[in-house]
């Protein structure tokens, strides 16, 4: 009666031992399908996965939808109009002011005619390979708790991220990287900091490991300077050699096999990580292409690099910030309150470019048909401004009943927009996708169904998607 | 599969409802597990009810579903049938089959709706779940087994694990070596490990009596609060900052972390030790209460909820979930926090019982508060009553040396002052008016009390208020205290007030010394000290009517030298004060007020009544008197001299023998010194603790229907979950009732409804931490979706003892640690693998990965730099950074030597955590963690491989071994020998010898220092 009995160390062995995709998570799906399922024993697996890793660019503070991706003529008709509205809305700083108009102007794009703003010109030339959703909706209009939504499927600390999911059912593809790595904004990390990427309940190996910049991007990876390499090695063979006779003395133990080849993978990651970490082999082309050398891009330029190499070398999940902390000014974020053109011109310049650039090199290396990537953030903004109620001012509030994201590769319809909004982008009018929709799509996606991905926890078996979620299917080619 | 489940639940339900037919509780099971979910309630899916007879003639939406006649072709039939009902989760032959002989046999239906509660079945607990049953009777356990031999038998624990063993034909492992025992059992109640002499010690004597006065000692130490502590902190999520957007740190809340310390090492009793976690501030409203019942509190808390009304009301919603959810797995293992929008889908808990719960705890909020330290107080009550006993013989002394020389004329010149006139002499004394009512508090029978208060003129009774004393000098006021006297009896127009006082401490204000008043206190003239103008008198008067300053120095008198004070009050508006017989500042004009006899009376120590605010006064009142006349200069300038002249110490100091002189003197040193203490004690006596806010009147609670809070139905009033025991569950609160008596009931109702399942979530946790696994695995949860007990007449056994011994934790370790089952060996056995892989019927002692914290002190320990301070602030390993009002925490590049504490010390924020604690499987402190992952990954091996504090913890060491100065300095080779015993507490073997030897040649002691603290042998509890 208690298939949660099963020894944690052993999990982690096969985690760590067994290579490829699946095999650790049929393994870790079998055994709590015996308990779920055992009446009908439905598969754990959801068909073939068209993704087999993905990378997340995640905005902090709020992307304006209607300056961006989700044009509204309307808007342009009815600027310094006032929104004609009794309801008091759930907003932010319940400030509201006139109807405002984009900064930004919008076109068709590519072959698709995708209709995308001027706010990201080097992104807006892939239109093409874009997926848009313009109906997504929030629970929250307050940043930390609907930013922990847009990770973890809950408003609050302590649930574990995607990114440890998708670890925890997938495991790593190779086994001298950790499966989840997280690579923060350069001006700092976002409101809530760890426990956006934390392994909340699930065990600990599947909490985001944070790379950063410089020559110890993993934290404890290396001694501290004065070990020498000699002394390093021969230390490690003495661990070593006092831990095998331990297993001739005392005859199998679980335990003691893990430790012993626990040493020997953090061994490879020693030199791993710094392989990948260090851009010696990149062509000056790619370099340029990223914009690592320019002062605006630099920051967004590399991550986004070392992104691709990190996924290149077998990393399951990549999450990419935009945006540091929330407070301040000038703001490091996408929090637009003060002035849309000023705050999103500033932001968009250190992303487009690199983010353009990692679509375009995943497409040219052939790992953007089993590759996601994802553009989102936690809610956009009110298509009044956040001034006077007489005045359309130039910031805007947060909106949680309308904003848009983006996806790419990895089987999506590509070139394709999904879901509306009302006719000013206040509200979604057809095809709402929640949080939970769009992380049961992602794990549809890689192969699993959503509420077959569970861990027991405080009497329910948990899920990423809570009781919720339904998986997108026309956003899937 | 379905067919073994019903026969577990059939024989749970025999055991308790026998009377009970079986097929009824099948379809009823059946129903209420796949099909009342949607069917039944107030907006069932479909208009469909099928919870009762009524319902289900109803039929539904589409019409009748179910005809007697035809019930081959019914509706009801055919959707079950066809598969599609229900909806999600297919029924299996066999239930389908159940459900079609009931229709058939007329598809029978109870008038009164089913309760989905009242069944277990295998979809779901129902009321005669095991858990909330009763603990069992203990069967008969045989004396002896054959699995066992005599010496394993050591507690009746052995006899139940025993019976598991050989059904399972499995071998138990023979009593550990006893290097491991003692280590075991160090880890295990301390978290500290032996040292290498204590374990050779018990090498070389291991018997029955050293290792129960190991254990003995263990338990004395204040090791084991600091141990037991950390677990519970666990499960209770005890964390130090908000969380959330701001996180902000919480710099005061580690006092509920050294309450559970405390508490568990003086073994409070456990349901005492529940109560004052959950109205602590109520029980023991000092600084031991409020710090025990931020439990309710310690959790993370929303402080950003933004503008809305909506985003108010749900952060409210998800805070009462939060401490519902911890508080009920916490103490009962029940999942509570599913109620909230729905009936709990596997546990008999309705949402009108989540709401009861959120009734009790609506009222309790998040903050810091300033509270009384008690033991400071008894300190500084201590203090305070020496200190008035020095006063006392002080003042005896210098009244014994005055009386002296009031009986010497010779010497009766050296008491005037400079300007005092000749004609102060006896014979104005004689003229001297007879005063209206005059008191003399002085009790020269010596010991303190509250007779004879009546004046000597009039015979006025009176009435002392709180706790002030008449004492050997005089009425002793506490600032908290005061005398009435009855009405006066005449009235009084001009007049003169006059009293002699010792103002203590001098920095007070607006107390009263004599007031003259209506009953009312609407209307008063009083001596009042400090009201206006710091440590000034005042003649005080109702809305300050008829005072000015007096525009005097400030009182400056010390504690043992008392003051004479005088006001007087003219006929034609003229007030003056005086001080020891001279004019005091400047004399001012105002109105004049006429007291009638029959409405008006004297206070002593109160400006004015009603008691309360700054109108009462600290210090002595030695004597006193009221005159209905404007006195002269003269006669006050008598009265500040005659009778208790304690304003000239001088002169007392004169008249004083040289012993006399000598006992003075002592007293004046040693009352400067205490008052400096009392000084110290008094900026100590409240501290700031994060607790509970209460509220005196969080008002009505409603049910929210699916959770939604704009879905209001009717008030649900404060109370427990029915479920759970007989005791009332509704506490008879009305929606006014404050949070104090909520909490006070809630309280009494978690340790006493249900005390089986109190002790029985008790004991398993105790027994999870000493062998890594619950009887029930799963600590938190005793409902449907947990674990189910693997030896359910020990946990009833362990449960019933518990409670019979009073619930003391430390007579449970004691059974625990002493039993065979404890004290096996853990190595492993082939056969026993084969066949119980996972241990779950104990043939051994579990092996584990140590735990963060036990790892981290292990180190300090052997290293030598470990800190042993018991409680006090956290230490800080993380920097903080705030950014426009967010907390950001990193952790420090090194631990400074003021973190080398134990880790249950560490400053605990949520977020960010420590790089090595993290890969050691430290929870994160969001969310209650009733149980630790136990992990060996790579990231686990960089940290314990690089982490600077392996470095600093590896050369600490070798400097303790091999001291810098001393002649017999070893050399690194003369050190592997002194490194095998301090970190893996046993001598190398040649072989290890050797091999060390190689790598401390090459690269010094530190190299093998660090290497032994990354061996299994270290890192593994056996």
């Amino acid at each position: 009666m208690n298939p949660w009995n099963t020894s944690m160390h052993r999990r982690d062995w096969f985690q760590w031992v067994n290579r490829g995709v699946g095999a650790t998570a049929a393994l870790a799906m079998l055994a709590r399908d015996g308990v779920l399922r055992a009446a009908d024993g439905s598969p754990a697996n959801n068909g073939p996965a068209r993704a087999k890793r993905a990378i997340q660019i995640c905005l902090v503070g709020g992307l304006s939808h209607l300056d961006s991706m989700d044009y509204k003529p309307e808007l342009d008709r009815l600027h310094g109009k006032t929104l004609n509205t009794t309801e008091k809305p759930d907003i932010f700083f319940g400030q509201m002011g006139l109807l405002r108009k984009s900064d930004w102007a919008f076109r068709p794009r590519g072959s698709s005619g995708l209709v995308l703003s001027e706010l990201f010109p080097n992104i807006a030339e892939q239109a093409d390979l874009l997926t848009v959703v313009r109906s997504m909706v929030t629970e929250s209009a307050n940043h930390t708790p609907a930013l922990f939504f847009e990770n973890s499927g809950f408003e609050f600390n302590g649930f574990p991220s995607m990114g440890s999911w998708l670890s925890y059912g997938l495991g790593s593809i190779a086994d001298d990287l950790p499966a989840y790595v997280v690579l923060p904004d350069g001006r700092g990390g976002p409101n809530g900091g760890a426990s956006n990427w934390t392994n909340g309940f699930l065990p600990g190996q599947n909490q985001g490991v944070v790379f950063h910049a410089g020559t110890h991007p993993v934290r404890d990876l290396n001694p501290i300077s004065s070990v020498s390499q000699a002394e390093d090695v021969a230390t490690r063979q003495t661990i070593d050699w006092l831990n095998r006779r331990n297993l001739e003395r005392h005859g199998h133990e679980d335990i003691l096999s893990a430790r012993i080849q626990s040493y020997e993978l953090a061994a490879k990651m020693q030199s791993s990580v710094p392989l990948v970490s260090e851009f010696a082999d990149e062509t000056q082309a790619t370099k340029d292409l990223y914009g690592i050398d320019q002062p605006e891009t630099a920051d967004m330029g590399r991550r986004c690099l070392l992104g691709r190499r990190l996924l290149e070398k077998g990393v399951r999940f990549v999450q990419l910030y935009s945006g540091g902390p929330i407070a301040g000014s000038p703001r490091t974020s996408w929090d637009a309150h003060e002035n849309v053109f000023e705050n999103h011109s500033l932001e968009a310049k250190r992303i487009d470019q690199p983010v353009a650039a990692l679509l375009a090199d995943l497409k040219a290396r052939g790992m953007l048909d089993d590759t996601l990537v994802l553009f989102t953030t936690e809610f956009g903004r009110t298509p009044f401004a956040q001034s006077a109620a007489d005045m359309a001012g130039p910031g805007r509030d947060h909106n949680r009943y309308a904003f848009s994201t983006w996806m790419a590769g990895a089987g999506l319809r590509p070139g394709f927009a999904y879901g509306e909004s009302d006719d000013i982008g206040w509200k979604v009018a057809n095809n709402p996708v929640t949080w939970h929709d769009l992380h049961a799509t992602i794990l549809h996606l890689f192969g699993i169904d959503h509420e077959q991905l569970v861990y027991y926890h405080n009497g329910i078996h948990r899920r990423l998607t809570n009781v919720h979620g339904h998986v997108v299917h026309d956003l899937i080619g | 599969m379905l067919s073994t489940l019903l026969a577990i639940a059939i024989s749970l339900i025999a055991t308790h409802t026998s009377s009970l037919v079986a097929d009824e509780a099948t379809i009823h099971g059946l129903l209420a597990g796949r099909c009342l979910e949607c069917h039944s309630g107030n907006d069932p899916r479909g208009g469909l009810d099928l919870s009762s007879r009524d319902g289900l003639a109803k039929g539904s939406d589409s019409g009748i579903i179910f005809d007697r006649q035809s019930w081959e072709s019914s509706l009801l039939l055919n959707v079950i049938e066809s598969g599609d009902m229900p909806p999600k989760g297919k029924l299996t032959d066999d239930e389908k089959k159940a459900l079609r002989d009931w229709i058939k046999s007329g598809a029978v239906l109870p008038e009164t709706p089913i309760d989905r509660f009242k069944f277990t079945s295998p979809y779901r607990a129902g009321y005669d779940w095991w858990a909330l049953q009763p603990l069992l009777e203990p069967n008969p356990v045989p004396k002896s087994n054959g699995n066992l031999n005599e010496q394993d038998i050591r507690d009746p624990i052995d006899l139940y694990v025993s019976r598991g063993l050989s059904e399972h034909q499995l071998t138990a492992n023979p009593s550990a070596a006893p290097r491991s025992l003692i280590r075991r059992v160090y880890l295990d109640l301390t978290g500290l490990p032996p040292s290498y002499e204590e374990v050779s010690e018990f090498e070389k004597d291991p018997s029955d009596d050293a290792y129960k006065a190991i254990v003995e000692r263990l338990l004395d130490s204040p090791a084991y609060g600091e141990r037991w502590a950390r677990h519970w902190l666990d499960v209770v999520r005890f964390g130090e900052s908000d969380g959330f957007e701001r996180n902000y740190p919480r710099q005061s809340s580690w006092h509920y972390r050294d309450w559970v310390i405390d508490a568990l090492n003086q073994d409070i009793a456990y349901d005492h030790f529940v109560r004052m976690q959950i109205a602590g501030d109520l029980i023991d409203p000092n600084d031991t209460g409020f710090a025990a019942v931020s439990f309710l509190v310690s959790g993370v808390h929303n402080t950003v909820v933004g503008s809305s009304d909506r985003m108010i009301r749900i952060a409210k919603q998800d805070e009462l979930e939060e401490k519902i959810g911890t508080l009920s797995q916490t103490f009962l293992g029940l999942t509570a926090q599913c109620a909230r929008c729905h009936e709990h889908k596997f546990d008999p808990i309705s949402s009108e019982s989540y709401y009861r719960l959120a009734a009790s705890l609506t009222g309790v909020a998040h903050g810091e508060r300033e509270v009384l330290q008690a033991s400071q107080q008894a300190r500084e009550q201590a203090l305070e009553k020496q200190r008035q006993e020095w006063l006392e013989r002080a003042s005896a002394l210098d009244q014994r040396a005055l009386a002296r020389l009031d009986s010497d004329p010779d010497r009766q010149r050296l008491a005037r002052q400079p300007g005092e006139r000749a004609n102060t002499d006896s014979q104005s004394a004689a003229n001297m008016p007879l005063p209206i009512a005059a008191w003399n508090f002085e009790n020269p029978n010596g010991e303190a009390n509250a007779d004879t208060l009546a004046d000597s003129v009039r015979g006025l009774k009176a009435e002392l208020h709180g706790n002030g004393l008449r004492t050997p000098r005089g009425l002793l006021l506490d600032g908290q205290s005061y005398l009435a006297t009855e009405p006066i009896g005449v009235d009084i127009s001009s007049k003169t007030l006059s009293a002699w006082v010792t103002v203590d401490p001098l920095e007070q204000s607006g107390g009263g010394i004599i007031s003259l008043q209506t009953l009312d206190g609407s209307i008063f003239d009083a001596i009042v000290y400090g009201e206006r103008d710091a440590k000034q008198w005042m003649a005080g008067s109702n809305g300050f009517a008829r005072s000015q300053s007096f525009q005097a120095p400030q009182e400056d008198s010390p504690a043992d030298q008392r003051v004479h004070i005088a006001i007087r009050y003219q006929a034609d508006g003229t007030v003056q004060a005086f001080r020891n017989g001279v004019p005091y500042g400047n004399p001012y004009r105002t109105s004049t007020q006429t007291f009638q006899g029959n409405n008006s009376q004297f206070l002593f120590g109160l400006r004015h009544g009603p008691p309360g605010g700054n109108r009462f006064f600290k210090g002595v009142v030695h004597s006193a008197a009221c005159f209905d006349s404007a006195l002269s200069d003269d006669t006050i300038a008598l009265l500040g001299a005659s009778q208790s002249r304690g304003w000239d110490l001088k002169v007392a100091w004169e008249t004083m023998t040289e012993s006399e002189r000598e006992e003075r003197q002592e007293l004046r040193n040693a009352l400067a010194e205490i008052e400096l203490e009392l000084k110290t004690v008094r900026s100590q006596l409240r501290k700031k603790i994060y607790t509970v806010i209460s509220n005196a009147n969080p008002g009505p609670t409603k049910l929210l229907v699916r959770g939604d809070v704009y879905n209001e139905a009717h008030e649900v009033r404060p109370g427990g979950i029915s479920s759970v025991g007989n005791d009332p569950n509704d506490f008879g609160l009305g929606s006014d009732a404050s949070d104090a008596e909520r909490r006070a009931s809630l309280a009494a109702w978690i340790t006493n409804a249900n005390r089986a399942l109190l002790a029985r979530v008790l004991v398993n946790r105790v027994w999870h931490y000493h062998f890594g696994s619950g009887i029930v695995d799963t600590p938190n949860d005793f409902g449907f979706n947990g674990g189910r007990p693997s030896h359910p007449e020990l946990l009833d056994h362990l449960a019933t003892r518990f409670l019979d011994r009073g619930m003391k934790l430390k007579d449970l370790h004691r059974w625990i640690v002493h039993s065979g089952t404890y004290r096996r060996s853990s190595e492993p056995n082939a056969s026993n693998m084969n066949k119980d892989s996972s241990n779950r019927w104990l043939w051994r002692y579990p092996v584990r990965r140590l735990d963060g914290e036990s790892a981290r002190d292990s180190m300090l320990k052997m290293a030598g730099v470990l800190n042993a301070q018991l409680g006090g602030p956290s230490y800080v390993d993380v920097d903080f950074r705030d950014n426009n009002g967010t907390t950001y925490y990193s952790p420090k590049a090194l631990e400074t030597e003021d973190c080398f504490r134990r880790t249950v010390y560490r400053f605990n924020p949520r977020c960010e955590r420590s790089p090595l604690l993290d890969v050691l499987d430290c929870p994160d402190p969001s969310t209650t963690a009733p149980k630790r992952a136990n992990t060996t990954t790579p990231l686990q091996a960089l940290s314990l491989l690089n982490n600077p504090f392996i470095f600093q913890m590896s050369e600490a060491l070798v400097g303790q071994l091999r001291p810098s100065t001393g002649a017999s300095k070893k050399t690194d080779q003369e050190l592997v020998g002194p490194l095998f015993r301090s970190i893996l507490l046993r001598d190398p073997d040649p072989d290890e010898e050797t091999y060390s030897r190689e790598l401390v040649s090459k690269y010094g002691a530190t190299a093998l220092a660090r290497a032994l603290w990354n061996t299994n042998e270290f890192l593994v509890l056996e």
